[in-house]
């Protein structure tokens, strides 16, 4: 099965009949093409589910390792839907450590499976962020494709880029994003220094 | 289908096979047809101590039948097997115990067992829920169950019936590794065996086997050959046909694996009883069968049972998979309705 717009309700309700099962509570917070996909910002399919963090107490923590009630979770509906057994992963958890858009979590659009999910989207001005710097540090492709669909503004561009710097301060970064914001209509972009 | 519709389907169609099978074995029942399998006493009485405890009659047939018959039983297997079915052990104790106690001539009782307070209901509280007087030798394992008492109806197998292949080779062999043996041989269609797989089946361990098939291929009795660095057997069933007094080899009772197969239908009625009044989504219902037919496939495909994967079904969409593979395993047991 796929992850579109149409099953991705589907996944984190069953998702969430597997935590209650296990006594589990959890509360994540999803960026990538499977948010931009649950808030209708974007019409594709995704293999996976990215987490950026696990929420307790108010309070975000990386998601790797994986709870150990969330990974018997991801495990049984990977078996009940035809999944790769990795479809739900940490892999963008370390954005967190060199700090997310200011705001962030008072942006996300937060939806409750149950009571025992609930799933924080990153909004689409954090989306922009998080995609222009994939775009950046993975190269074009499918990220340049999800940010073009959301028709960023210069100014959400500019704000973007200044905060990618953060996450990859090299000279080497800082050259490419100046390249890829060209080649997203944005030549004055003020990086600071 | 609902799954409490699965659940008294296949209650009632397992209840159904082994009213049949204790009929043709010498319990005093009345049933339609007779089965062309050779019956697994063990593996028989085992899956009735989980599946009877929504019937207690029947419980209390195979007792009688069992202390009647106890000469042709084999403690050692009924131990052995018992690992295999998901039945609590001190219920299966308490069933040998009360067996040894009551048969009509008694066997010496080596039961060290502790009292100890009985709590768990031997029966179904749907069938059987009030019990004034518990049974000392259940109370004894742990279980409650009104005082059983032989029904004194049982009487021994017929060996003309094709069913009771067993019980003829038992009465020429000892019920042991022998027997047990050669049943495996003289009905299973694999064609030649190996040490291994015939110890699986018969219940005994392989170096027990191992031993049994050497002194049987000496005593001319079976076949020894090798595959590579493997032995393999096979019985010389046309000699062995004629010994049994049958009309040839393809008159021999057909082999059923009474020791993957049983286990895992008793498994599937248990977990049916639990989820048939569940408040659970019907998605986490079908996750769960899911999951019980993956744990459970190596032993419904080693009985031959059709399990139902030829298609994704998703979700709760497994289901009626569910479903459909519970019927091919009434079907097998020849249960379905």
């Amino acid at each position: 099965m796929e992850i579109t717009d149409e099953t991705i309700g589907l996944l984190f309700g069953a998702l969430a009949d597997q935590l209650q099962a296990l006594g589990g509570h959890v509360e994540i917070v999803v960026i990538g093409g499977s948010a931009l996909t649950a808030l209708g910002l974007v019409r594709r399919s995704t293999r996976d589910v990215d987490l950026l963090a696990i929420a307790e107490n108010g309070e975000l923590r990386l998601a790797e390792p994986l709870p150990q009630v969330l990974l018997a979770a991801r495990a049984a509906v990977a078996a009940d839907f035809g999944l790769d057994g990795n479809w739900l992963n940490a892999g963008p958890t370390d954005l967190l450590k060199w700090g997310l858009p200011e705001g962030l979590m008072s942006r996300v659009v937060t939806r409750s499976y149950g009571r025992a999910l609930v799933v924080h989207f990153a909004n689409r001005f954090d989306q922009i962020h998080f995609k222009l710097f994939a775009m950046v540090d993975q190269g074009g492709g499918r990220h340049e494709a999800d940010l073009r669909a959301l028709s960023p503004t210069h100014g959400e561009l500019a704000a973007a880029a200044r905060w990618s710097i953060t996450q990859d301060p090299s000279p080497g970064y800082r050259s490419v994003l100046e390249d890829a914001l060209r080649v997203l209509g944005v030549d004055d972009a003020d990086l600071g220094d | 289908m609902q799954i409490s519709e699965i659940r008294d389907k296949v209650s009632q169609g397992l209840l159904d096979f082994a009213w049949r099978q204790w009929a043709q074995i010498g319990v005093s029942a009345t049933v339609d047809g007779a089965d062309r399998w050779a019956v697994d006493p063990e593996a028989l009485i085992l899956f009735t101590i989980g599946i009877a405890r929504r019937d207690p009659r029947l419980f209390d047939e195979m007792l009688d039948w069992m202390a009647f018959n106890h000469e042709l039983l084999s403690t050692q297997r009924l131990r052995n097997l018992a690992g295999r079915f998901p039945l609590p052990s001190g219920l299966v104790a308490a069933v040998t115990a009360w067996t040894r106690r009551t048969a009509p001539v008694n066997s010496p009782v080596s039961d060290h067992a502790h009292p100890v307070q009985a709590r768990e209901p031997v029966f179904s509280p749907d069938v059987l829920a009030f019990v004034s007087q518990p049974d000392p030798t259940f109370a004894q394992h742990g279980f409650i169950r009104p005082p059983a008492a032989r029904t004194g109806k049982s009487h021994e197998p017929d060996p003309a019936l094709p069913v009771n292949l067993s019980f003829r080779l038992r009465h020429l062999f000892g019920p042991g590794g022998r027997s047990e043996t050669m049943r495996v041989l003289l009905t299973c269609p694999d064609g030649p065996l190996d040490a291994a797989r015939i110890a699986d089946e018969a219940g005994f361990a392989k170096r027990n086997i191992s031993d049994v098939l050497t002194s049987l291929a000496a005593s001319g009795g079976i076949k020894a050959t090798w595959a590579g660095n493997e032995r393999r057997f096979t019985a010389y069933r046309d000699r062995w046909a004629l010994l049994l007094d049958l009309a040839g080899p393809a008159d021999m009772p057909s082999f059923v694996s009474w020791v993957h197969l049983l286990p895992a239908a008793l498994e599937i009625s248990m977990w049916l009883d639990e989820k048939a009044d569940t408040a659970e989504s019907g998605y986490l219902i079908a996750s769960q069968a899911r999951s019980l037919i993956n744990r459970l496939t190596r032993d419904l495909e080693a009985a031959d049972i059709d399990i139902q994967h030829r298609q994704p079904a998703h979700g709760a969409a497994y289901l009626p998979v569910f479903a459909a593979t519970s019927n091919a395993l009434l079907a097998r047991l020849g249960a379905a309705h």
